[in-house]
């Protein structure tokens, strides 16, 4: 190699690097450019996540009842304050459907709610799609359901137990400790409804007293007009028969109805559960002896204020029991019980 | 790792201590810190404001509901008044008060119901007559009905159930007010439908989440928008609070509430706002947050630039002084600065270039003075002629005369005269090559009579290049030399040739003789001599004014071996 060919070669060498250099500042300036939109584009994302909306999903168990309805207007009144939540409301058609309901558990995980509050008609056969729930991190508020210690769910709702016992003093008050009784609850399938878990409180508290005779037991479609009918076999079976425990709204109102329709000679008594404008007639009239009110509304209410503003860190909090109230014809205008029978919107 | 880290740390340390990124660092946080204590200021005032505009809202939606509610309490005494005047009229039958009370019933949208009670308590006309009564023993005995009314006055009753009517549960408020007819004491019971007093109440909003609602003066609720969530013990309000405040406005002691009070006239009855201070401290945060983002983003983006940009506006001039400045580190001092754009440092590269061009002007001053140094001392050597030689030649030249031998005298004194004439040459330093050779042949002419023929010369010369100039006295030093170190120690004759050729652009003199020569460590020392202070005077002397005056590539060599003689070359250039 000739001494002009290295002078040519180092001069080459020296341009290619003065292009190099070149090429690395317009590299650096687009890496500046870049870490800049970056940083844009981060803070950007920042703010647009904030404003996504919570949706929390309804499951009830029935939609007649006027006890359903109750927690609806709940749900409204709490949802009037809050003003980015968006509700889903699931309820399936027939009454104590828990297929449907479980269908409805799988469409929650799919759609990606935040929250589902569950009114469980039979939570045993829920069981695996709540599970399935819970593992995808979906909140779970328990409404109104079968509920064993310890409390594997957050719960809001009646004290199943307590409401059960209350029935038993309300039939103790009316009748005396000797009596025989018939009752009338849902229809047999469930096994772990909340009807069923006030039933067995019931049968626990009356167990103190053995002279309380138990002579039949009768379960029913929900429908007042097929319990009407059952109630009225039943007392023309049992002419002894003196009172008769009704576990939900509609044998409580087809029992009195039964009661009412018959000569009222006899006197039986009616102990049921809920407070439907036809309960209270039935009440005021005699035909209920007593009522074992509870407090939906509320129900309604604190499930959702539970869901938008948990109040503790733990995933599972302690249960929230709404009040429940024994109202009879004499204390029915009584301003505390006043309020729990008589909804705002009469 | 660590290695790499120290030295990334090491890296901007060192770019920390830059004029630029210190000055973009200083303005960047100056900036940061004034908007941060600005904002702070500003929200500070922003928040008093705001805490005084929700009490002002609070206070004047207050007075609204209670201007509203005075009118419907007046309103409802109005209808009272009128039926109670009807009804005090002596001539009425029973038909005639049944339907005036049906006729009021319908006048008056609100009311539920309107019943004249007898002094037993029952009810003896009613309105709307499609309602059917309960079996009661007397109304007088209900929780809500207050009998004692010793002014006849309108009384309000709290809000309740009506149980007067079957199948009707509506939630009322009870006007009743004693009236007597026929001397005979009843009641006028007007229910009025709560729903539809309280439907104002829904419509207040104080901020986003305010409300208001109705005590009465025994601070229990009349009304409140959210009645059915109290109502079912969902939620409490806390009434502890205004139960021993009079009118005004307050703030709770938690901060978080603004609530204001006003007393309704005529029933003792107050209303209650409540504001959510910390809500609309939030919305009109996220108000802000939403709006000044964005001029976040475009302040911090800009304090970003702007202090990057001015710092190397600053800063710009003073690199650029700097890169200027590190060329004298190689010795460059032709490059000036030319920054403007302060005044300092205007001055400061003005007071740069002058200095700069001091130090060339006393750098070159140096140099011309060293030189100039040298040269007198080149000529001083120069102009010296050896003493002993002038000694010698004129004893030479007295002896001859003694002995008669005037051809020979007369010879060498001319010879000697072309030596002295031609060294002097008038003070100046070049001469053409003739000159230069006759002044060697006027030397060798002396030297041959001082060394009776002992050797033989000969000088041949291009006549090309005879003109040319050269400095002086070049090549007598090498025959001197040739002579003293060579030739006299040689016992036969010995010859010295002097060649002067024309080599394209340059003249080469060749002395050659063929003396006694010189061992290669003598001739080595010489050459290591020829450029320093050391070595042979002629030879240096030389090759040192030869080098001065035409350049580098110009000079004196030498090459000798051991008896065989001694050549010396001398590169002259052409003029």
């Amino acid at each position: 190699m000739s001494a002009r060919q290295l002078i040519f070669g180092y001069q080459n060498l020296k341009k290619l690097r003065k292009v190099a250099h070149m090429a690395n500042r317009m590299w650096k300036r687009k890496l500046r450019i870049i870490g800049f939109l970056s940083m844009l584009t981060l803070l950007l994302g920042c703010v647009k996540q904030s404003i996504d909306k919570q949706t929390i999903m309804l499951i009830l168990d029935s939609q007649e009842t006027h006890y359903s309805q109750m927690i609806d207007e709940g749900v409204a009144a709490a949802l009037s304050e809050y003003n980015d939540v968006s509700i889903l409301k699931r309820v399936p058609e027939k009454a104590s459907d828990s297929e449907q309901q479980n269908r409805y558990l799988q469409e929650a995980i799919d759609l990606g709610v935040k929250t589902v509050i569950f009114s469980a008609v039979d939570i045993k056969k829920s069981q695996d799609e709540l599970n399935l729930i819970e593992k995808n991190g979906i909140k779970l508020i328990m409404i109104d359901s079968f509920l064993s210690e310890p409390y594997e769910y957050n719960y809001i709702g009646t004290n199943n137990k307590e409401a059960g016992e209350l029935a038993g003093t309300a039939l103790i008050q009316t009748v005396g400790t000797e009596a025989k009784i018939g009752v009338l609850n849902f229809e047999e399938e469930t096994i772990s409804s909340q009807e069923k878990e006030k039933e067995q409180a019931f049968y626990r508290f009356i167990e103190q007293f053995p002279t309380i005779e138990i002579i039949e037991k009768k379960v029913s479609w929900s429908d007042s007009d097929t319990v009407q009918l059952l109630a009225e076999d039943m007392l023309n079976k049992y002419p002894e028969m003196e009172a008769i425990l009704a576990f939900n709204e509609r044998t409580t109102i087809g029992a009195g109805r039964a009661v009412k329709s018959r000569d009222s000679q006899r006197k039986v008594a009616v102990i049921g559960f809920d407070s439907p404008k036809e309960c209270i007639e039935l009440l005021e009239n005699e035909s209920i002896s007593a009522l074992i009110v509870q407090n939906p509304f509320a129900i309604g209410y604190l499930s959702i204020q539970k869901a938008l503003n948990p109040t503790s860190n733990k995933k599972i909090s302690d249960p929230i029991f709404t009040e429940v109230e024994l109202v009879t014809k004499k204390n029915m205008y009584q301003s505390n019980k006043e309020k729990f029978l008589f909804p705002f919107s009469y | 790792m660590f290695k790499s880290i120290k030295q990334v740390s090491k890296l901007w340390s060192k770019k920390i201590k830059s004029l630029q990124v210190i000055l973009a660092l200083a303005l960047g946080l100056l900036s940061v810190i004034t908007i941060l204590l600005f904002s702070i200021f500003l929200s500070v005032i922003f928040k008093e404001t705001l805490v005084n505009h929700t009490k002002i809202t609070t206070r004047q939606s207050v007075t609204q509901s209670s201007i509203t509610l005075t009118n419907e309490i007046m309103n409802m005494n109005s209808a009272a008044y009128g039926i109670l005047d009807e009804l005090k009229r002596t001539e009425l039958q029973d038909k005639d008060i049944s339907e005036l009370l049906g006729t009021s019933f319908r006048l008056n949208r609100n009311v539920v119901s309107i019943s004249l009670l007898d002094p037993e308590g029952k009810i003896v006309h009613y309105a709307p007559s499609q309602y059917t009564p309960k079996k009661m023993d007397t109304v007088y005995d209900q929780r809500w009905f207050q009998k004692e009314n010793e002014n006849e006055q309108i009384i309000f009753s709290s809000p309740h159930v009506q149980n007067l009517f079957e199948k009707n549960y509506q939630w009322v408020l009870s006007v009743t007010s004693p009236v007597t007819i026929q001397s005979k004491q009843y009641v006028l019971l007007i229910d009025y439908n709560f729903n539809s007093l309280g439907s104002y109440f829904n419509k207040v909003t104080i901020g986003k989440r305010g409300y208001s609602f109705i005590v009465d003066e025994k601070n229990e609720l009349i009304y409140h928008p959210q009645q059915r969530i109290i109502q079912s013990n969902a939620k409490e309000e806390n009434l502890d609070f205004i139960s021993d405040k009079g009118d005004g406005v307050y703030i709770t002691e938690d901060q978080k509430n603004t609530i204001a009070l006003a007393t309704i006239p005529s029933t003792g009855w107050r209303i209650v706002g409540v504001s959510y201070l910390n809500d609309s401290l939030k919305e009109a945060v996220s108000e802000i947050k939403k709006n000044t983002l964005w001029i976040f983003l475009t302040v911090f983006s800009l304090i970003i630039v702007m202090s990057i940009s001015v710092s190397r506006y600053i800063a710009r001039p003073i690199t650029n002084m700097v890169k200027v400045m590190r060329n004298v580190d190689d010795n460059r001092f032709d490059v000036y600065t030319h920054e403007n754009r302060f005044t300092e440092i205007q001055q400061l590269s003005g007071s740069y270039n002058y200095l700069i061009d001091h130090v060339k002007e006393l750098m070159i001053q140096v140099k011309e003075e060293q030189e100039e140094l040298r040269k007198s001392e080149m000529n001083v050597l120069q102009a010296q002629i050896n003493p002993h030689f002038l000694y010698n030649t004129l004893e030479s030249i007295l002896w001859m005369s003694e002995r008669g031998n005037n051809k020979g005298a007369s010879e060498m004194v001319a010879a000697l005269g072309k030596l002295l004439r031609i060294s002097l040459n008038k003070g100046g330093d070049f001469i053409p090559i003739s000159q230069e050779i006759a002044h060697a042949q006027s030397y060798l002419t002396i030297q041959q009579i001082r060394y009776q023929n002992q050797f033989h010369y000969s000088i041949e010369a291009d006549e090309s290049i005879l003109t040319s100039a050269t400095i002086k006295i070049i090549i007598q030093p090498f025959l001197e030399n040739a002579l003293y170190h060579g030739i006299e120690r040689m016992v036969d004759e010995g010859n010295i040739a002097i060649k002067v050729k024309d080599k394209n652009d340059k003249i080469l003199i060749q002395i050659i003789d063929d003396g006694i020569g010189l061992s290669p460590e003598a001739l080595q020392s010489i050459e290591d001599g020829k450029d320093s202070q050391k070595g042979g005077i002629g030879i240096r002397n030389v090759h040192q004014r030869i080098q001065m005056y035409f350049g580098k590539e110009y000079g004196v060599e030498i090459t000798s071996e051991l008896d065989v003689g001694t050549t010396i070359n001398i590169w002259l250039p052409k003029s």
